[in-house]
C-alpha cells in the first residue's frame, strides 16, 4: 500500500513536469543562442537582416538591466494582435485603426502633422503638386530612401501600395476613401501620377496610407494570395522609424531602431509593444513600472494619480458619443422630440460619473477639427425647453411620465460598445419621464442586426469623430450615405439642407466657403437632429517622466493616437 | 468495525445549531431577494441618486454607492434575486441529474456505465466558453440562459464522484451482507450504498452552488453572463474591481458579504450533512 | 490493466468526434448570418452588402451542414485548422503557439491546488475538532471558504496589484520581460504568481474540502476500530490506505475540472497578459469568430481527455475494484 501512494505521487510529479516541460521547450526558441530556432520553428522571419538584427538586439539586452533602460521604448497598448494582423489586410490609413503600427514601421506619401491642424505635409513624397481642376496630383519622392532590407524605395512601390488598395480582391478598408482614384502610374523612379475621376479635397489624407514593398509583397498577391496570409504579413517591411524585429503573439512586439531612417535614425534603439488586456491592466503595468507609456480612460486616473515617475498628459479628442436616432420610427418622427431628447439628457452627469468630471457636452457633430466653426447651443441641457418642445409635440405629462396617445412612452436603447454610457443615459431619460429599455451586447451582435434590419432600432449608442477634415462626418449625415451605399447614415436620414451643405463643402477648396459650408450644415443639423449628442472626452496618455521628445496637446481622435508622429525624436533618459 | 456501524446506522438527520443557522441564512437570503425591492425604496438602476463611491451611510444609503452613483442597497438586494436563483437553481439540477446518473452508472448494467463514461468524458472536454457561446447564441442572454449553461457542465463532476464512491463501495462489506440479508436491489441502492456516498457528493454539491454564483461573476465580468440592465452580484463586482483599489471598499464588500453568506450557508448545510453518520 | 487503458483511448476519436460534431452544430444554430457578421468585423463599421454574398459562396456556407463538417474535418485531419474568419490568419499556428504557454499554466496551477489540498485537507481532517488543533482547523476550513467566494478574476487582479505593483516580487505580466529574450527562468518567474493565483482561485478549495471530508471520515472510522486496541496516536493510524482512500475523490474531481480550469485560466492570462489558448477562445468568442472557436475546441479537448484519461487511469491503479468491476474489453 505505501508503494501504490508513493508511485501515484511519482506520477502526479511526472503530470506536472511534463506539462512544464513541453510549455518551455516550446517556448525557448528565442534568446541569443535561438536564431536558428527561430527561423526553422516559426514563420517570423522573413528575411535575412531580421535575423541579423535578433542577433543585434540580444546583445545589448544580455547587458545589466539598468543600463539598458535608456536603450528601449516600452508602449502599452490593447489590441496589438488586431494591429498586427489587420494592419496588413486594412491597408489602413493613419487616422484608423492600425495607427500605432503604421507611425512606428510605415510611412506614407504624405503624413498628418498634428502640430499643424493635421494638414498633409510630405513624408516619402518630397513635394507635390496638384493641377488646376483639382484631378491629377504630380508627387515627386525622395531618393534618399531605402527599406528595412536595404532595397532602394521607387515609385513602383507607390504604384503597387495603391493599386492593391484599390484592388477589391483585397478588400482593403482604405478603398473606399480612395474610391476618388481613377488611376496611378509612374512615369519614372521618383514620380508618382494619381488621376482623380472628380475633384476630392480629401484624397490628400487618404494618400498617407502606409507604403508597402513591391519587392516583397508583389509577387504574392499577384498569386492571389490574400494579404492576411501572406508571408510578407507575418513579418512585415516599411520605411518607417523601426523595424519589426520579433513578434510574440498576444504578449509583445519588439522592434529595432531603423539606421537608415531618412529623417535620420531614432535616439532610442528599441521599441517594444507591450499588449495590455485592459485599462485596467495598463494602469497595473504603469504602476509597476514595466511599461513607459500608455493610455487610460478617465476611470483609471484615480489609479495612476500621482504616479511616481509619471506623469499624464490629457488632450482633447475630435470623438463625440452621440446616440443614434431612427428617424424612421412613429415616436421619433417629430423633430421637436428629437430636439427635446438633446434637451433633456443630463450631459454633466455623464461627464462625471464616466469621464471622472473631465470633458465638454457636445453640442455640435464637429468637434475640434481642422475647419473652425462656432456651436449653436439650441441642443444644450434644457429641461424645460424640452419638456416644453415635447408637448409641441403632442405628448402628455401625466404624473410625471410621458404619453402619447394615453399609452406611456417607452423607448428601447441598443449598446454595443458603451454599457456604463448607455445605462446612465437610460437613467437620467428616466428621471425625466421617459421609460426607456436598455439592451446591451456585443458590438458585432448589435451591430451586425442593425445592419441587417434597422427598423427594429429606435436608440443606440454611438461614437463618431471627425478626424482632422470634417468631411468624415458625410458618412453619418448624407441621405446618399446609406448602409447599402456603403455610409454609416443607419437609419436613412434625409435632409436636402444637410445634404447641400456637406456637398457645397466637399467641392469648395477655400478654406473659409468651406467653414460657412459646415456652419450651415450645423444649423441644420441641429433643427433635424440625427443624434442625441452626448459629450466629447478627453484623451489620457501616462508617460514617464524619463521620456522627452514628445508634444504635449495634441488633439486626438477615437482609437488613433498621434502622439507617436515623430517618434523617432524622442530621447529616454 | 466500521462496517458494523454503518449497517446500524440511518440517515438520520439531526436538528444541531449549524444546521438551523445555515437554513436560516438561506431562508433570510432569499426573502430578502424576493420581497425586499419591494421593502427598499431606492432604484438599482437610476444613476446618479447620490454622489458616486459616496461611503456607507452617505445621504441616506446605507451601503453607499457605486462609481455611478446607484444606491448599493437596492443593487445588491435586487442583484440576490439572479444570483441566488442562478446558484440555487443550478446546484439543485446539478446535484439532481447527477446523482441519477452517477447512481445508475455505478449500480446499474455495465453497458450503461460505458455509455455514461463516454458521455462525460464528451461533455467534459467542450471547453464551457465554447458551451456558452454556443447556447447563448441560441438563447437570449439573461438570467434562465445563465443558468441553463452552467447547469448543463456543473452535473458531471457530481456524477463523476457519486459514481466513484458507489463503485468502491460496492465492494465493502457491508453491502454484501445487506444482499445477503436479503435486501432488494432498490434498498441496497438508496438505503445504503447512496447515503453512503453522499459526504463527499454533499460537498461537491456545496461546492456546484459556489461554483455557480462565481461563475455568473466571471461570465458576467466576459460579457457572457447576465447582461448589466439586470443586477446582479456579479455585474456589482465587476465594476467594483477598479474601484477597491483605491480604496473605495464598499461597492466590493457589498456583493462579496452576499456571496460570502450564501457561500457559508451552503457549506454549512453540507458538512452538516456529512456528520450525520457517526454518532 | 493494458485493455483498461487501452480500452479508454480508442473511444477517444469517435467521442472527440462527437464533441466536434457538436460544437459544430451548436455554433450553426445561433442566429443571424455569419457571412454578414463576418463582412462586419472585415469592414470595421457597415460592410460592403455586395460582398456579403460573395463571401459565402467563397466559404461555401450555403452547403449543407454535414458537408461542411466534413470539409472542416479533412482539414483537420491533415493538421489543418483553416483561416481566420475575421483575418485570414493561420489558425493552427497560432493555436499551436497559444498551447504551450496554456499548458505551463494551467499544469502549475494544477499542481499547487493539488498539493495544497493534499496538505491544506489532510491537516484538517487529522486535526481533531476539539483541543489545540482546532483553531488551525478552522482557519483553513475558512481560508478555503474564502478561496470559494472570489471569483478568479478578482483574485487576480488583486493578486496583481499586490505582489506585482504594490510588493514587486514579482513581475507584472506577459511571459517575459518587454524586449529581453524569453528564457526558462523569465518564464519560471513570470509563471509563479499567475500560477499560484490561478491554484488557489479555481481548484484549492474544492480540493482541500474534499480531501478533508475523506480523510475525516476514514480517520474516524479507523479510530473506532483501533481505538479498543491500544490508545495510539491519530498519526499512526494514518496509513496510505486512508489516504488513498480519499484520493480517489480528488482523482475524479481533478479529471472533471480540467475543462473548468482552462475556463479560470482565462482570467488569470487576460489579466496577467498571458499568450495563452484561454484568451484565444474568448476573443474568438466575442468575435464570434467559428474557425478559431473549433480549433480552440479541438486542442482543448484533446488536452481535457488526456486528463481525464490519466485521472481514469489512476483511478484504476490506486483502488482496483473500480477497474476490475467496469473492464472495457
Amino acid at each position: 500500500m505505501q508503494r501504490v501512494s508513493l508511485r501515484l505521487l511519482a506520477v502526479l510529479a511526472a503530470l506536472a513536469m511534463l506539462s512544464a516541460a513541453c510549455g518551455s521547450d516550446s517556448d525557448d526558441t528565442s534568446g541569443a543562442s535561438g536564431s536558428e530556432a527561430d527561423v526553422a520553428a516559426e514563420s517570423e522571419e522573413a528575411a535575412d537582416a531580421d535575423d541579423a538584427d535578433e542577433g543585434e538586439s540580444d546583445a545589448p539586452a544580455d547587458a545589466d538591466e539598468g543600463s539598458s533602460e535608456g536603450q528601449r521604448l516600452i508602449v502599452g497598448t490593447q489590441f496589438l494582435d488586431d494591429f498586427v494582423s489587420r494592419s496588413i489586410v486594412g491597408f489602413d490609413t493613419p487616422p484608423a485603426y492600425s495607427s500605432v503600427l503604421a507611425q512606428f514601421v510605415f510611412d506614407g506619401l504624405l503624413e498628418l502633422d498634428p502640430t499643424q491642424g493635421y494638414l498633409p505635409v510630405p513624408d516619402l513624397a518630397e513635394s507635390f503638386e496638384v493641377s488646376d481642376d483639382g484631378l491629377v496630383y504630380t508627387f515627386t519622392l525622395r531618393e534618399d530612401v531605402t527599406w528595412h532590407d536595404g532595397e532602394p524605395f521607387t515609385s513602383a512601390d507607390v504604384v503597387f501600395t495603391l493599386t492593391a488598395a484599390l484592388d477589391p480582391a483585397n478588400q482593403a478598408r482604405t478603398a473606399a476613401d480612395l474610391a476618388a482614384v481613377a488611376s496611378v502610374t509612374a512615369p519614372d523612379d521618383v514620380t508618382v501620377v494619381v488621376e482623380l475621376s472628380r475633384p476630392f479635397a480629401p484624397i490628400l489624407q487618404s494618400l498617407s496610407l502606409p507604403i508597402h514593398p513591391e519587392h516583397l509583397l508583389g509577387a504574392e498577391l499577384e498569386a492571389g494570395t490574400p494579404p492576411g496570409e501572406t508571408d510578407y504579413a507575418a513579418a512585415p517591411i516599411g520605411t518607417g522609424p523601426y523595424m519589426w524585429a520579433e513578434y510574440r503573439p498576444g504578449e509583445q512586439l519588439l522592434l529595432d531602431a531603423n539606421p537608415r531612417y531618412y529623417k535620420g535614425a531614432p535616439a532610442i534603439p528599441e521599441a517594444v509593444l507591450v499588449d495590455v488586456a485592459d485599462y485596467d491592466v495598463a494602469a497595473a503595468r504603469l504602476a509597476a513600472g514595466e511599461i513607459d507609456l500608455s493610455e487610460v480612460t478617465g476611470a483609471q486616473l484615480g489609479l495612476v494619480d500621482g504616479l511616481d515617475g509619471y506623469a499624464v498628459n490629457t488632450v482633447p479628442s475630435t470623438n463625440v458619443f452621440a446616440i443614434s436616432l431612427n428617424v424612421a420610427d412613429p415616436l421619433l418622427e417629430d423633430p421637436r422630440v428629437r430636439i427635446a431628447l438633446n434637451n433633456l439628457v443630463d450631459r454633466q452627469a455623464l461627464i462625471d460619473l464616466i469621464e471622472g468630471g473631465l470633458g465638454e457636452p457636445a453640442l455640435s457633430p464637429l468637434i475640434n477639427t481642422s475647419v473652425e466653426i462656432e456651436t449653436g447651443t439650441s441642443l444644450a441641457t434644457d429641461v424645460e425647453a424640452g419638456a416644453a418642445l415635447l408637448e409641441d409635440a403632442g405628448w402628455v405629462d401625466e404624473d410625471g411620465t410621458w404619453t402619447v396617445d394615453g399609452e406611456p412612452v417607452s423607448l428601447r436603447l441598443d449598446d454595443g460598445f458603451a454599457p456604463q454610457l448607455a445605462e446612465v443615459v437610460a437613467s437620467s431619460l428616466r428621471d425625466q419621464g421617459i421609460d426607456v429599455q436598455l439592451n446591451t451586447g456585443d458590438y458585432s451582435d448589435i451591430f451586425g442586426q442593425l445592419f441587417a434590419d434597422p427598423s427594429g432600432f429606435q436608440l443606440f449608442t454611438y461614437s463618431f469623430g471627425a478626424p482632422t477634415d470634417p468631411d468624415s462626418i458625410y458618412i453619418l449625415f448624407h441621405s446618399q450615405a446609406t448602409l447599402a451605399n456603403g455610409g454609416f447614415n443607419a437609419f436613412a436620414y434625409a435632409n436636402d439642407d444637410v445634404d447641400a451643405a456637406l456637398d457645397r463643402a466637399r467641392d469648395e477648396t477655400d478654406v473659409a466657403a468651406r467653414a460657412e459650408a459646415y456652419a450651415a450644415f450645423q444649423e441644420a443639423a441641429a433643427a433635424d437632429p440625427a443624434y442625441i449628442l452626448l459629450h466629447t472626452a478627453p484623451v489620457h496618455m501616462v508617460i514617464a517622466d524619463s521620456l522627452d521628445g514628445w508634444d504635449p496637446g495634441l488633439v486626438e481622435y477615437q482609437f488613433v493616437r498621434f502622439l507617436w508622429w515623430n517618434v523617432e525624436e524622442w530621447t529616454k533618459s | 468495525m466500521s462496517d458494523r456501524h454503518r449497517l446500524a446506522a440511518g440517515l438520520r438527520p439531526g436538528l444541531r445549531v449549524g444546521t438551523v443557522l445555515a437554513l436560516g441564512g438561506l431562508v433570510f437570503l432569499v426573502v430578502l431577494a424576493v420581497v425586499g425591492p419591494w421593502v427598499i425604496d431606492a432604484d438599482p438602476l437610476r444613476t446618479a441618486a447620490g454622489p458616486p463611491n459616496a461611503a456607507p451611510g452617505t445621504d441616506g444609503h446605507l451601503l453607499g454607492t457605486d462609481s455611478l452613483g446607484r444606491d448599493l442597497l437596492a443593487r445588491v438586494v435586487v442583484g440576490g434575486r439572479a444570483s441566488l436563483l442562478v446558484g440555487l437553481a443550478v446546484s439543485i439540477s446539478a446535484l439532481a441529474v447527477g446523482s441519477i446518473i452517477g447512481l445508475a452508472a455505478a449500480a446499474g448494467p455495465p453497458w450503461l456505465d460505458w455509455l455514461v463514461i463516454r458521455l462525460l468524458d464528451a461533455l467534459t472536454t467542450v471547453p464551457f466558453l465554447v458551451l456558452v457561446l454556443a447556447l447563448r447564441a441560441v438563447l437570449a442572454p439573461g438570467v434562465w440562459s445563465t443558468v441553463l449553461v452552467l447547469a448543463s457542465f456543473t452535473w458531471m463532476p457530481v456524477a463523476r464522484v457519486v459514481r466513484a464512491q458507489v463503485l468502491s463501495l460496492r465492494g465493502r462489506l457491508f453491502v454484501e451482507a445487506a444482499v445477503i440479508g436479503g435486501a432488494s436491489r432498490s434498498r441496497v441502492l438508496f438505503g445504503h450504498l447512496l447515503p453512503n456516498a453522499a459526504p463527499p457528493v454533499l460537498a461537491v454539491a456545496s461546492a456546484v452552488c459556489a461554483e455557480a454564483i462565481i461563475a455568473e461573476t466571471t461570465l458576467s465580468w466576459l460579457g457572457l453572463g447576465i447582461p448589466v440592465e439586470t443586477p446582479s452580484w456579479g455585474n456589482i463586482l465587476v465594476d467594483a474591481q477598479r474601484e477597491i483599489l483605491i480604496g473605495n471598499w464598499w461597492s466590493l464588500a457589498a456583493p462579496a458579504v452576499a456571496i460570502a453568506i450564501t457561500i457559508a450557508c451552503t457549506g454549512l448545510l453540507a458538512s452538516q450533512g456529512r456528520r450525520v453518520d457517526v454518532t | 490493466m493494458t485493455r483498461y487503458v487501452l480500452g479508454r483511448i480508442a473511444t477517444l476519436v469517435p467521442m472527440l468526434l462527437v464533441v466536434c460534431a457538436l460544437t459544430f452544430a451548436l455554433l450553426d444554430l445561433a442566429p443571424g448570418d455569419p457571412a454578414l457578421r463576418i463582412a462586419t468585423q472585415l469592414a470595421n463599421g457597415p460592410p460592403d452588402l455586395s460582398r456579403v454574398d460573395e463571401l459565402r459562396e467563397e466559404l461555401g456556407l450555403d452547403d449543407p451542414l454535414p458537408v461542411r463538417f466534413g470539409r472542416w474535418l479533412g482539414g483537420v485531419v491533415q493538421g489543418d485548422f483553416g483561416r481566420s474568419a475575421i483575418d485570414g490568419s493561420p489558425v493552427t499556428e497560432r493555436v499551436l503557439d497559444a498551447l504551450g504557454p496554456t499548458l505551463l499554466l494551467t499544469g502549475s496551477g494544477l499542481l499547487v491546488s493539488i498539493v495544497g489540498g493534499l496538505v491544506l485537507g489532510a491537516t484538517v481532517g487529522l486535526l481533531p475538532d476539539r483541543g489545540p488543533g482546532r483553531l488551525a482547523r478552522r482557519a483553513i476550513m475558512a481560508m478555503t471558504g474564502v478561496s470559494f467566494v472570489i471569483p478568479a478574476f478578482l483574485v487576480a487582479l488583486g493578486g496583481l496589484w499586490l505582489f506585482a505593483v504594490v510588493l514587486g516580487w514579482f513581475p507584472a505580466g506577459g511571459m517575459s520581460d518587454p524586449g529581453e529574450p524569453r528564457t526558462i527562468g523569465a518564464t519560471l518567474e513570470h509563471l509563479v504568481l499567475p500560477a499560484v493565483i490561478l491554484g488557489i482561485g479555481t481548484n484549492l478549495g474544492v480540493f482541500t474540502r474534499l480531501i478533508a471530508a475523506g480523510v475525516e471520515e476514514q480517520m474516524d472510522a479507523e479510530f473506532v476500530r483501533n481505538a479498543r486496541s491500544r490508545s495510539i496516536g491519530r498519526r499512526r493510524i494514518v496509513s496510505a490506505h486512508v489516504v488513498r482512500t480519499s484520493i480517489i475523490p480528488l482523482i475524479a474531481q481533478v479529471g472533471a475540472s480540467m475543462a473548468y480550469l482552462v475556463g479560470g485560466a482565462y482570467a488569470v492570462e487576460v489579466v496577467f497578459g498571458w499568450p495563452g489558448l484561454g484568451r484565444m477562445a474568448v476573443e474568438a468568442a466575442q468575435d464570434q469568430d467559428v474557425t478559431v472557436i473549433l480549433a480552440v475546441t479541438v486542442i482543448s479537448g484533446l488536452v481535457v481527455v488526456a486528463g481525464n484519461l490519466l485521472a481514469d487511469v489512476l483511478l484504476g491503479v490506486i483502488d482496483p475494484r473500480v477497474r476490475l468491476a467496469r473492464s472495457d474489453s
